[in-house]
């Protein structure tokens, strides 16, 4: 085995692999801050003001997030624009959790026992401290499972970076092994690399969970 | 009573069992004659549902054996088959398969264990089915049955394998006191018939009517065993004396309830 | 935006259309199978066949798909097996599936109250037949919609052939986008495809979820 490709394009990989984390991290927390505001609009906004919610959020999770990739990559050089391939790559990451993450939160905000909320108001909580008090910690705790597996698929779909040469962790090894040919040195480093990746998130997950679960 | 002439159908040897940390049965013995109706009282924890269990081999014993109708429990020569076969469980939970109608509940075992054919078994079924009172129920689902009536149907089961020797893990326990009528009254009538029982309960009058033996358990020791008529009168040991004078109170309690408690209430 | 371009295409997305959906269920069908037979043998199995498919169930997991299609239609090359696209495609897919399907039936299994086992068991049946007769139909009211909900899934993952060359839905958008250099027009077709897919059997799973457990175990026959 010819180790020495790996050793060799290290550096590049290791940026390749802060370039996945860079993408994977920005649209965890742009999609979760656009899945919050969705939630939210569609769990107490007139009907007229949700309709574009639930149409963005029916659109992104019932189309593949490749085809998503691809409209918004080539799409804007009909209009003369061109966004890189990272550019791209975090933005449709961003929407496509976001999508996910907004029926997640949508349901673990209908998950809390609609008895909490009667006896919050019967001792004079008000909403807002209701909310903060109340219904936040507890559906915090019900959607921490799903949102971390999003964490991790996020990471996962980065990949698909390397059809729009993004210059993820992907991109990179598939570069290098158009060049060397290296493909069972290659492909081995990449798997255990992901799984690296996924296991040390797992771990923080679960650390975290923990540290969730004691507070009760 | 023991039957000198024959031998013991159940034999407990030594049998210790440990969770873990945790020992449930600490170096039991015990014989169990055929014919014999045994029952077992003590507190939770005692180990009775253990022992129970370790005779039909849900548990594994961690040491000690077990031997029924001369088959060693757990030992690779003997045949689990044949070994579950002779012996009937009822549940405290029932357990009644939930995907499958009543009548194939009581078919299942003899169908595919005993390799009965199909008519022969079903026709079998049926017969069980009436002889615990609910013959009309045989094409409904567990679902629908009340607990008394799946408790019954649970009864007919153990029975079509035909055993030697029927285990009840506290039959009633989880039955609504108005249920519990019907299921002793089955249990009667199979006592009554010579079938070999080991029952763990708290049903103290039902004890009374049928038991040859009544065992005291106390953290995984037998602490007491003899006739119901002297034990629950004149307990010797103080820690059966113990135990019997809470459960005494709590069934008086029960009786004074319930009414008619355990006198048989016919199906429902 | 004018969508007539794509009129002389039709036949073309049609024909990748099939393809996509014929990539989908052949790997439904080949990751159920793989699946199944993992989540028997880890719920029949010891504890080292447990643990060892355990591994191979989570490292399936989290590799991404992209790079496992790749293993099987590169990697496998360097060895000197050569798959064609859909093959490779199937494979990968499948495998891939297994592992989550694995996971969605036993979780399914194993939250089937013991006692059910410990009643087969006292009877004489053998674990085999418990699990297979009396377990897993219980179970199916909770694994349909989850499945349902993987296939959905699936189909959507199946664009990722695209990185292999089949010609499946995205490919062919992606050569017709070129050919006429019209790409915004052309994906929004092939996701208005994917779209028309996969949103009706969106829908179709909480139906399906609440018919399964009003019904429930009532009925030999669940589908009436």
């Amino acid at each position: 085995m010819y180790l020495r490709v790996i050793s060799q394009n290290l550096p590049y990989f290791l940026g390749g692999l802060l370039t996945t984390i860079e993408v994977a991290l920005f649209g965890a927390v742009a999609g979760l801050l656009i899945a919050v505001i969705t939630a939210s609009v569609r769990l107490s906004a007139p009907p007229l003001l949700k309709a574009p919610f639930i149409a963005y959020v029916e659109a992104f999770r019932n189309t593949p997030l490749l085809v998503q990739a691809l409209i918004l990559f080539f799409g804007p050089t009909e209009f003369r624009l061109h966004f890189d391939g990272f550019q791209t790559l975090a933005v449709v990451l961003a929407l496509n959790t976001g999508a996910y993450m907004s029926e997640i939160i949508r349901g673990g905000l209908q998950s809390v026992p609609r008895g909490q909320l009667e006896a919050a108001a019967s001792i004079g909580l008000s909403g807002r401290r209701t909310f903060t008090e109340i219904v936040l910690p507890q559906a915090i705790r019900a959607v921490y499972p799903a949102m971390s597996n999003q964490f991790i698929a996020v990471v996962l779909a980065s990949s698909i970076g390397v059809i729009i040469g993004a210059g993820e962790l992907t991109s990179r090894v598939l570069e290098v092994n158009s060049r060397t040919f290296r493909t069972t040195e290659l492909l081995l480093f990449l798997t255990v690399a992901y799984v690296a990746l996924a296991l040390s998130m797992t771990t923080v997950i679960r650390v975290v969970g923990r540290r969730l679960e004691r507070a009760y | 009573m023991s039957d000198a002439a024959g031998t013991s159908i159940i034999r407990i040897e030594d049998a210790t069992k440990s969770f873990g940390a945790n020992e449930v049965l600490k170096g039991l013995n015990l014989e169990i004659w055929p014919g014999e109706k045994v029952v077992m009282i003590g507190a939770s924890g005692s180990g009775k549902s253990t022992l129970l269990r370790c005779i039909n081999g849900l548990e594994r014993l961690s040491s000690g054996r077990i031997v029924v109708d001369g088959m060693v429990v757990g030992d690779p020569q003997t045949s689990v088959t044949r070994l579950r076969s002779e012996v009937g469980m009822v549940f405290q939970q029932f357990n009644l398969f939930l995907n499958k109608t009543v009548l194939d509940n009581v078919a299942l075992g003899p169908i595919h264990v005993r390799k009965v054919p199909k008519a022969a078994a079903y026709a079998e079924a049926m017969q069980l089915l009436s002889r615990v009172g609910l013959p009309e129920k045989a094409k409904e689902h567990p679902s629908r049955l009340s607990g008394g009536q799946q408790q019954r149907v649970a009864i007919a089961r153990a029975l079509a394998m035909h055993p030697k020797v029927m285990l009840f893990d506290e039959p009633t326990s989880a039955l609504d006191p108005e249920l519990v009528g019907e299921v002793l009254e089955v249990m009667r009538n199979l006592a009554r018939e010579g079938m070999t029982m080991v029952v763990v309960t708290h049903e103290l009058a039902f004890a009374e009517d049928v038991a040859d033996v009544v065992i005291v358990l106390d953290q995984g020791v037998i602490v007491e065993q003899g006739p119901p008529s002297k034990l629950f009168r004149n307990p010797e040991t103080p820690r059966a004396r113990a135990f019997l004078s809470t459960l005494l109170d709590r069934s008086v309690r029960h009786e004074t309830v319930a009414g008619a408690g355990s006198a048989g209430a016919g199906p429902s | 935006m004018d969508f007539a371009f794509l009129f002389p295409y039709i036949p073309l997305l049609a024909k990748a259309t099939l393809t996509t959906i014929a990539l989908s269920i052949a790997s439904l069908i080949g990751g159920g199978l793989l699946g199944l037979t993992i989540a028997l043998a880890r719920v029949l199995g010891g504890q080292g066949t447990n643990a060892v498919l355990a591994v191979v169930v989570d490292v399936v997991r989290m590799v991404p798909l992209l790079v496992q299609l790749l293993i099987w239609y590169l990697g496998l090359n360097a060895f000197g097996i050569r798959l064609d696209p859909f093959a490779a495609s199937v494979i990968a897919l499948s495998v891939n599936a297994s592992g989550f399907i694995s996971e969605i039936v036993r979780g399914a299994v194993l939250s089937i109250a013991r006692g059910q086992r410990e009643a087969a068991l006292s009877v004489g049946l053998t674990p085999i037949f418990s699990v297979l007769n009396i377990e897993i139909p219980q179970a199916i009211p909770a694994i349909t919609p989850a499945l349902i909900g993987y296939y959905i899934g699936l189909i959507k993952d199946t664009s990722i052939a695209y990185i292999v060359g089949l010609l499946e839905l995205t490919r062919m958008g992606s050569y017709i986008a070129n050919e006429k250099f019209r790409p915004i027009e052309t994906f929004i077709v092939v996701a208005a495809i994917y779209f028309m897919l996969c949103f009706p059997l969106s829908r179709l799973v909480p139906l399906i979820d609440r018919r399964m457990r009003q019904v429930g175990l009532a009925q030999e026959k669940l589908f009436v």
